[in-house]
């Protein structure tokens, strides 16, 4: 999930004769509940699922699986009884009651969002046996808003965009794909503010356009930008090896050494040694063994790691900065 | 000077606090500010909210009262935030809801999946529409039937 290309499709349903979760009470939310993880009681997949609701479980717990995007970080904020019900590959997550009744998550394996698609097109099917989903010939699948409306479908792709944002590309890349329909904004980060160059591609309109369709425009688009970006990148590289040699070890050593590292530094160096593996000028670490890293120090994973000794940020900022000495210096050694 | 929390940042921010009476003052670096939440304030209500308020026409706003019956949403609570309250409130304030979509999606009509079947709309429409050939032919209409069949024709020329 971590990883610096991952995609994903989400599919937002509701029941037709229960209001949406901004208008429902404590009762409804707990029937809707219910009512879907009764729904996949029957069906082959269901060994391989668990069920999570937000009354009988930590918050810790729920923020790390925020931060693995196996929910939404509104799905944290109300009061409202939430549920997840999520595979054990954590490659499906089912979110019940954030703004739509059911939103269908599945994360894609590859380059490409066809299987995804597939998958959550097969568990949306299984629902709509047993369940009353509320649909419109005409406006399709309804919605708790209507930016969702029609095919009730997000599809999107997480990209590392460094040289990009290094050479003030970006605002020209979001212009190109709000021309296609697609939206382009910062990950981890508040609002549009990207730390680390990481980025979220996804389409923007739902109505009016076939699942297939939405599905070949991000795909298409997101091979377009990785396709970019690796073309800024190596003419980046070419005219200014020796300064971008040195920002990627700099970042290198401080993410290798510091004592003390706040996430946001955590996410802005990661992102100059991820482009230094890229271009061949750090290769004792992996961009895999590099992801999972950061995903360890996000706060959260941190809280649930047990190694904590108190909540002071400080003593988080010491923790992270402990990860990365030693996952960073353990290939260091291998290869050495 | 360096910030007074951490020690590790120059400080950015002078923090005032007044509780009971007590004044204390806190030089800290931007970090420890934000997570002191002193920026708290500046989190003004924008109206975002009601975004889609501003979609609507003034000849949209009539009838106000007009409820939904499932979950008794005004057309006016719906007007205010572009929001509906239930699946049903799509059909209830329709008149609304088509402008909307429209002007969100530059279209509101649905051609993507159809609930209960496999297909898409279109995909779904030639199956119909072959129904009726089949039935067309028994019923030895033929006039109807090379209708359906240009239109069936033309329909799967567009996939």
């Amino acid at each position: 999930m971590t990883n610096y290309q991952s995609g994903r499709v989400r599919l937002a349903r509701n029941l037709k004769t229960i209001p949406f979760p901004s208008r429902m009470n404590a009762d409804m939310a707990r029937e809707v509940i219910d009512k879907v993880w009764d729904a996949l009681s029957s069906c082959a997949l269901k060994d391989t699922l668990k069920i999570i609701k937000s009354e009988d479980c930590d918050k810790t717990l729920l923020a790390s699986l925020s931060e693995k995007h196996l929910i939404s970080p509104d799905f944290l904020k109300g009061t409202l009884p939430r549920g997840v019900i999520i595979s054990e590959d954590e490659t499906i997550s089912i979110m019940i009651n954030e703004e739509d009744h059911i939103r269908i998550q599945v994360f894609a394996q590859g380059s490409s969002l066809d299987d995804a698609y597939d998958t959550a097109d097969k568990i949306d099917n299984l629902l709509s046996e047993k369940l009353d989903i509320a649909f419109s010939e005409k406006f399709g699948y309804l919605t708790a808003c209507p930016t969702n409306a029609g095919t009730g479908m997000r599809a999107s792709f997480m990209l590392h965009l460094p040289a990009l944002t290094m050479s003030n590309s970006i605002s020209s890349v979001l212009t190109w794909a709000n021309k296609l329909g697609l939206a382009v904004r910062g990950i981890y980060g508040e609002g549009s503010k990207a730390k680390g160059a990481f980025y979220q591609l996804s389409n923007q309109i739902t109505l009016g356009a076939t699942e297939k369709d939405i599905i070949q425009r991000v795909n298409l688009a997101a091979e377009e930008l990785m396709k970019k970006e690796e073309m800024v990148r190596n003419t980046l590289f070419e005219n200014n090896r020796i300064r971008l040699t040195d920002k990627c070890m700099r970042s290198y050593g401080i993410l290798s050494n510091a004592y003390a590292l706040s996430s946001e530094e955590a996410f802005s160096l990661t992102s100059d040694v991820l482009l230094g593996i890229s271009l061949g000028i750090i290769n004792n670490i992996t961009t895999q063994k590099l992801s999972d890293t950061l995903f360890l120090t996000l706060p959260s994973s941190l809280a649930q790691s047990g190694k904590l000794t108190d909540s002071d940020p400080v003593t988080r900022d010491v923790l992270r900065a402990q990860y990365f000495r030693e996952n960073l210096n353990m290939g260091k050694r291998k290869d050495d | 000077m360096m910030c007074e929390k951490c020690g590790m940042n120059p400080a950015a921010v002078t923090l005032t606090q007044v509780i009971n009476g007590n004044k204390t003052v806190k030089k800290l670096c931007a970090a420890c500010a934000q997570e002191n939440n002193i920026y708290k304030d500046l989190n003004m209500d924008l109206g975002f909210s009601s975004l889609f308020s501003s979609f609507f026409n003034e000849g949209e706003r009539l009838n106000t009262e007009e409820k939904c019956p499932l979950c008794n949403m005004t057309k006016g609570e719906f007007l205010k935030t572009g929001k509906p309250g239930c699946a049903n409130c799509y059909e209830a304030f329709s008149s609304s809801m088509m402008p909307l979509l429209k002007k969100i999606h530059s279209t509101n009509t649905h051609t993507g999946k159809v609930l209960g079947t496999s297909g898409n709309v279109s995909e779904n429409k030639i199956d119909i529409l072959k129904a009726q050939l089949k039935e067309a032919i028994e019923k030895e209409e033929y006039e109807k039937a090379a209708r359906l069949r240009d239109e069936i024709k033309e329909m799967e020329g567009r996939l």
